[in-house]
């Protein structure tokens, strides 16, 4: 993204001086969108960002290439999402597990193919949901993804080829039922 | 698999989802707040360690009788001459790893900082390996990486592969690990091999402590490393 500056040092000065407001301002809204489709919950989306946004001015002096920011954000999204499941993980090892637990994500019944699709996505595990989020959506090729996921390009096909699966069971129950 | 018509509709309620979070206009304040606190606890972060460095070098010379002018030391030309940089030793240099969990594994860099007096360099890519609380080196399958800079898409660092380091500056490496099975519960260290025979630095942040989650105990855990290169914050 060579609009944001044109000199690498000049990105850095204004950033750190007051250009993260001009930044959250511009890339926000995908991030958001981003993490609203791997936690299926706006708030928390929104939540995700800001802290993505506030780690970020901590580091936007050791951001060397400026059109690099929306990948920096597009991973750290995704690390935070990440890390927001695995927090809930421990968390619900410790919770009774005799109570019955609520739905995660607190939708109307389903009303549509498109809302047992929305439901059936967020039941798969996170790296499941994260590749086909990050391949279907951001439309990134298998290599990006497996750098962001930490693994390797055919673990991203397999990832998705068993979340697509698996959300096709999903929605096909969730259609009996 | 899922039919082509079942991966239209997929994309299209994504699309249609996310077409639900309208453009952003405002900053929120809190936002601004805590990342203005964020860069102004790094920079003091910075100069803290600096100071430490410097406070450091400054005593180490004193003791050599530089600052002050002791009969060893030569003054004048010889002095002002910069010695050619040698490769740096395990005992030039101190070591930090930085990580931050990823999805499904966690990653960063290790900070090499030169607290020696002289200026040295690093080439190539260290060894690195990661041993268990109990002293246990946990198996890894390493791989090689690409540099940060690589992967951030700019320009090779002026004289890389060779790392100069200063007194006080930093090399960094970045690191990748993924899938500690069985799941490792207690801190662990990390032991960074310079190479050549330079000797070994152990790893002494906090931040080490951090491993991945076991997500395949079939898999073999990995490790990928980067090659020496400039700290980013250097």
């Amino acid at each position: 993204m060579s609009r944001l500056v044109t000199r690498e040092d000049a990105y850095v000065t204004e950033a750190q001086g007051g250009r993260l407001a001009e930044l959250y301002v511009r890339h926000a809204a995908e991030a958001i969108r981003l993490a609203y489709l791997l936690t299926g919950d706006r708030q928390l989306a929104e939540d995700l960002v800001q802290d993505a946004f506030v780690k970020l001015a901590g580091r936007l002096v050791h951001l060397r290439d400026a059109g690099a920011f929306d990948a920096y954000l597009r991973r750290t999204v995704v690390n935070l999402a990440n890390s927001h499941f695995r927090r809930k993980r421990v968390e619900r090892s410790y919770l009774s597990r005799s109570a019955a637990e609520p739905p995660v994500f607190g939708e109307a019944p389903d009303t549509g193919r498109r809302d047992e699709l929305w439901n059936g996505l967020q039941r798969l595990p996170v790296r499941q949901r994260t590749a086909i989020v990050l391949r279907i959506y951001e439309d990134l090729p298998e290599s990006r993804v497996a750098d962001i996921l930490g693994c390797r390009p055919g673990t991203v096909r397999s990832l998705v080829s068993r979340g697509l699966a698996e959300l096709r069971v999903h929605v096909r129950s969730d259609g009996d039922g | 698999m899922v039919m082509d018509d079942d991966l239209t509709q997929l994309e299209q309620m994504l699309k249609d989802r996310a077409a639900e979070v309208a453009h952003v206009h405002d900053v929120p304040p809190t936002m601004l707040v805590r990342a203005r606190r964020r860069v102004a606890r790094n920079a003091l972060a910075s100069v803290l360690a600096a100071a430490v460095i410097v406070v450091g070098a400054s005593a180490g010379l004193a003791d050599l009788g530089v600052l002050h002018g002791s009969d060893d030391v030569v003054p004048g030309g010889s002095q002002s001459a910069a010695p050619p940089s040698t490769a740096c030793a395990a005992s030039d240099l101190r070591a930090a790893v930085s990580l931050e969990g990823a999805a499904g594994s966690v990653e960063g860099s290790i900070e090499l900082t030169n607290v020696g007096g002289a200026t040295c360099t690093l080439t190539g890519r260290p060894t690195v390996s990661i041993s268990s609380s109990q002293g246990n080196e946990v198996p890894l399958q390493v791989t090689e990486s690409e540099p940060q800079w690589k992967a951030d898409g700019a320009s090779p660092p002026q004289g890389w592969p060779v790392v100069s380091l200063r007194s006080g500056s930093a090399a960094s490496v970045r690191v990748r690990w993924s899938n500690a099975c069985p799941q490792l519960s207690d801190p662990v260290s990390w032991k960074i091999d310079l190479g050549n025979g330079a000797g070994t630095v152990d790893a002494s942040s906090a931040d080490a402590s951090f491993v991945p989650p076991c997500n395949g105990p079939t898999e073999p855990s990995t490790l990928e490393v980067g090659p020496f290169e400039p700290s980013a914050g250097a």
